[in-house]
């Protein structure tokens, strides 16, 4: 269907049209004068885990239905009780995007499908007063630390209080119809123009046909379940397009110092500092998790890269070592984290070990582990001077480790009074962690961590895990990369200030101030929230720069022929942040083997081409769950989920005309037909009358 | 539109041409081969129009101009196959088997090269617009005339019964040296096509075609040998005839019937 005309077609198109001659001038394709295809990458689609499947799909050839552009709630009654020409496709603002609207959209029977349009001048802080978010209350609870915890006072913890408030579970249900986003003003524009010129109901009275229409297609290969899909997957896809894939992406990390196997690391020395770089919606295409994922990874980038200035010093007095970590897929049941933690017992992290591989990198097992220092949301303080720390209640009885998490917690109190700008306030100890990518090792083994957050109980993001956790939700202002105005960047360049003085004393156990350096974690920020094309991603991201577009960061985990740009990108930025320069050429600047404890990575955009050696690099992400043979998938041991396989997603407008209609004129061609039939048949048998080929007997 | 308008404006358009092939062509292998090889011609003057019409560049905005040359190509290709059955004669009188209607009877094979042309012609002109009928669209929304696909069907049907007329009177205008017959064929088929420039002023358009048909359909009808008299004695039936000429008769249904 989705023909292209080239040129040289076109202009045989033309010819055609001109020597029938009576076609619409220019030789366009009559299609496009039928159908206007308006913005349909941003489809909700399905996933799936080992119990449930979750999302929309369309039917095979698309959804189709009579647009009705949702103003205000009465509009909604109006469609159900009196709209007669079902079924319908409702277009609405987020306002109206709820699980009740959604919940009545279905049983009403009327309705094939949604679409949620975002006008430009749509203010979530002053209309969605109720905030908005598709995660559930307790997000990732059932995978989590505490789901079976015998301390009840754990367990149903979030249930009595629970941490997103404002979860609406609408990212975990299935829809029976699609659900598109639309937020290209051209498409909304041409969805309410054509809703009022053909179908906006005149006095309450519907108006006739033609009526404008939407077509949406975003039809999906999987259903049912991971284990049933992933098992139809092993008998051997029939088309080149999976059922479903397990979501995957890569966990991106790096240490401050390299890990050579031949020498051993000692127990307790690899302090680990992690956030979370994935965030996700009901829609495609669209995850900018600015406040979910965004500013811990701005805030690990930036502290990381502060620290890395005082490699030196740190290799020179301690034996321990630094572990910057982003994990991947924590969205979707810790994937990135339960699979580190699932290598490390397994022996394999990040690799298993190699014959004939010089400089092999050492591997890291669970009794390394040190301290755990993890970011979570951390950008929307309700006072910008403060930030809350977490601790889990359950290891923290053991005295031992009590002793242990209190000396974290000093110091980091030490280190916000070195920087003094931003306060840590530590949550009441009976509360258990919020959700975080510690939890995935708190299940495996006993260590002393910190979480930290820009809330005490419940999220201060009204947005969580939604298409509207952006940079407006987080308010920063930053225009460009080098705007100095803007005091989001200050407030997460505070905090990565105060993060790497922690970790400077952690490693060394002397004091000193390290700042953070704001023009680069804006230039980050700029980077992620508003543009990723930036100066940055130019410099650093070589080949992958060019496939990404002037948009923020989409940070769903996506599968493993997904897109990977971001993550890519996001590696290339971290060797830059934590690598040496070194002088190599092009040729030279690159690795023997992945196995070895330093990478190098070419910049030919950096001053002219620059070679980095770092100990950065990526280790897959995915979820034990499908490396395990006859994993249970109904166990909640691992994530489980899936994506389903889908061949396109597409949104076209256009003018439906009435039955009626129809009919006339299928009758007319069936008229015209046997009219013909009857003509030509009277002139046939009686050509020698008619055509007076007798004439001369009959004149006579 | 959907599918049932597609079948819809299909039939309108080609419904009486489909009579005429079921009818009269399809029954005699010669007429068949004869209406696919004048089909064939106008494929190649539609060829050489396209050819002409990317070689000038510089005047493909312009559509009056390819009109013209497109009817030009199509009235010299009738030509060129009016040129060609003329040489074949010969051939087609041992290939048709004894029986020679198709050879005495000159205004068959006009009738079926214009057939030939008409419905080749019908085809490349409604296809386009046809095959984009099927989706569940119709089109208007962006300002178009709503009843485009029905006035294009109609458009489509009058050009192919045009072809079919004009083919009759060009044969016999080259048979007679009747050059003003010729002039009025050529004349005809600028006129028709020239005025679908207006379009989409249908109120116009559609009109002056069907004006235009009927004439050519009148003139041809005269030119085949009819007359109103004929078309009385054929409604009065033809057991009169068959008392003055039964064999001849006889003749003539069994060929048509076959």
């Amino acid at each position: 269907m989705a023909s292209k005309v080239t040129g040289r077609q076109a202009t045989l198109l033309r010819v055609l049209v001109l020597s029938g001659t009576f076609f619409l001038a220019a030789g366009e394709r009559v299609k496009n004068k039928i159908y206007d295809e308006i913005q349909g990458d941003m489809a909700c689609f399905k996933r799936f885990n080992g119990t449930h499947e979750i999302g929309c799909t369309s039917k095979f050839f698309g959804n189709t239905g009579v647009l009705h552009v949702i103003e205000e709630k009465a509009d909604f009654d109006w469609v159900y009780e009196h709209g007669p020409h079902q079924p319908y496709v409702l277009a609405f603002t987020p306002l109206f995007l709820t699980e009740a609207v959604l919940e009545r959209a279905t049983d009403s029977g009327k309705v094939s499908g949604v679409v949620v349009v975002v006008p430009e001048d749509f203010d979530p802080e002053t209309q969605l007063l109720d905030g908005f978010s598709g995660e559930t209350e307790c997000p990732d609870a059932y995978l989590g630390l505490y789901n079976a915890s015998s301390n009840p006072d754990y367990a149903g913890y979030c249930r009595k209080k629970p941490w997103n408030p404002n979860g609406t579970s609408m990212l975990y249900t299935s829809w029976e119809f699609p659900i598109f986003l639309i937020t290209n003003q051209t498409s909304v524009n041409n969805i309410q123009n054509c809703f009022e010129k053909f179908n906006k109901p005149v006095n309450g009275m519907p108006r006739d046909w033609p009526l404008c229409s939407l077509e949406l297609k975003s039809n999906m290969y999987g259903t049912t379940n991971s284990e049933v899909c992933m098992r139809r997957a092993s008998i051997g896809p029939l088309s080149t397009d999976n059922f479903c894939d397990p979501l995957y992406d890569y966990n991106i990390w790096g240490t401050l110092k390299p890990m050579n196997m031949s020498e051993e690391i000692p127990e307790k020395s690899v302090i680990i500092v992690a956030a979370r770089m994935d965030a996700a919606t009901m829609f495609d295409n669209i995850s900018p998790g600015a406040n979910s994922a965004v500013s811990g990874i701005i805030t690990l980038m930036s502290a990381a890269a502060a620290i890395f200035k005082h490699k030196e010093e740190i290799i020179n007095v301690s034996n321990k070592n630094i572990l910057f970590i982003l994990f991947q897929g924590e969205t979707w049941g810790y994937i990135g984290s339960s699979r580190v933690v699932w290598d490390m017992e397994q022996g394999q992290f990040p690799y298993k070990v190699k014959d004939d591989v010089k400089d092999q990198i050492a591997q890291i097992n669970l009794t390394h582990i040190d301290y755990f220092i993890e970011l979570e949301q951390v950008g929307q303080p309700e006072d910008i001077n403060k930030l809350y720390i977490h601790t889990d209640p359950i290891s923290n009885a053991n005295p031992e480790l009590k002793n242990e998490t209190d000396n974290l917690l000093n110091i980091l109190d030490e280190a916000s009074n070195l920087v003094n700008e931003t306060k840590f306030v530590r949550v009441r100890k009976d509360v258990p962690l919020p959700p975080s990518s510690i939890q995935s090792f708190l299940k495996h083994v006993n260590i002393s961590g910190v979480v930290i957050t820009d809330h005490e109980g419940e999220f201060k993001n009204p947005y969580y895990e939604s298409f509207l956790d952006n940079y407006r939700n987080v308010k920063y202002e930053a225009d460009n990369e080098t705007s100095d105005a803007d005091l989001y960047h200050k407030h997460i360049n505070n905090v990565a200030s105060v993060l790497a003085t922690a970790i400077y004393k952690l490693a060394t156990n002397t004091h000193k101030k390290i700042t953070a350096d704001p023009e680069l974690t804006n230039e980050l920020l700029f980077c992620y929230m508003k543009n990723m094309t930036c100066n940055l991603v130019q410099e650093y991201g070589g080949e992958m720069a060019k496939h990404l577009e002037p948009k923020p960061a989409k940070l769903y985990v996506s599968v493993e022929s997904g897109e990977r740009y971001r993550s890519y990108v996001t590696m290339y930025l971290m060797a830059g942040l934590l690598g040496d320069e070194v002088e190599r050429n092009q040729s030279d600047c690159k690795i023997e083997s992945i196995y070895n404890m330093n990478h190098f990575y070419y910049f030919s955009h950096l001053h002219n081409g620059t070679c980095v050696q770092t100990t950065v690099r990526m280790t897959e992400a995915m979820s034990p769950a499908f490396l395990i043979d006859d994993y249970d998938w109904k166990s909640g041991e691992y994530s489980t989920w899936t994506e389903s396989g889908w061949k396109l997603t597409k949104v076209m407008i256009f003018l439906r005309p009435s039955v009626l209609e129809e009919v006339a004129v299928v009758c007319g061609g069936v008229v015209s037909l046997v009219l013909s039939v009857i003509v030509v048949h009277f002139m046939n048998s009686r050509a020698d009358l008619l055509f007076g080929l007798s004439t001369p007997p009959a004149a006579c | 539109m959907t599918v049932a308008e597609f079948f819809g404006c299909g039939l309108i358009a080609f419904g009486p041409s489909l009579a005429m092939f079921g009818l009269t062509i399809a029954t005699d292998p010669i007429r068949t081969i004869m209406l696919v090889a004048s089909a064939f011609f106008w494929l190649l003057a539609l060829l050489f129009s396209s050819i002409l019409y990317t070689a000038v560049v510089q005047l493909q905005d312009y559509l009056a101009f390819g009109v013209v040359f497109s009817v030009l190509f199509q009235e010299l290709f009738r030509f060129l196959w009016f040129l060609l059955i003329q040489k074949a004669e010969g051939g087609l009188k041992k290939v048709s088997d004894g029986n020679m209607q198709i050879v005495e009877n000159k205004h068959i094979l006009a009738y079926v090269s214009g057939l030939g042309f008409g419905m080749i012609s019908g085809a490349f002109s409604l296809v386009n617009v046809l095959a984009d009928m099927t989706g569940p669209g119709t089109i208007g929304m962006k300002g178009d005339p709503k009843n485009f696909f029905i006035a294009s069907a109609v458009t489509s049907l009058a050009f192919i019964l045009l072809h079919v007329f004009w083919g009759i009177l060009f044969f016999n205008a080259l048979h007679r040296r009747a050059y003003l017959q010729l002039a009025y064929v050529i004349l005809c088929h600028m006129l028709a096509s020239c005025i679908t420039l207006m379009n989409p002023i249908y109120s116009v358009t559609i009109p002056t075609i069907w004006i235009l048909t009927i004439l050519s359909g009148v003139l041809a009808f005269i030119v085949a040998g009819g007359s109103h008299r004929t078309i009385q004695s054929a409604f009065r039936g033809r057991p009169q005839v068959l008392q003055v000429n039964a064999d001849a008769t006889g003749n003539f249904t069994q060929v048509g019937g076959m």
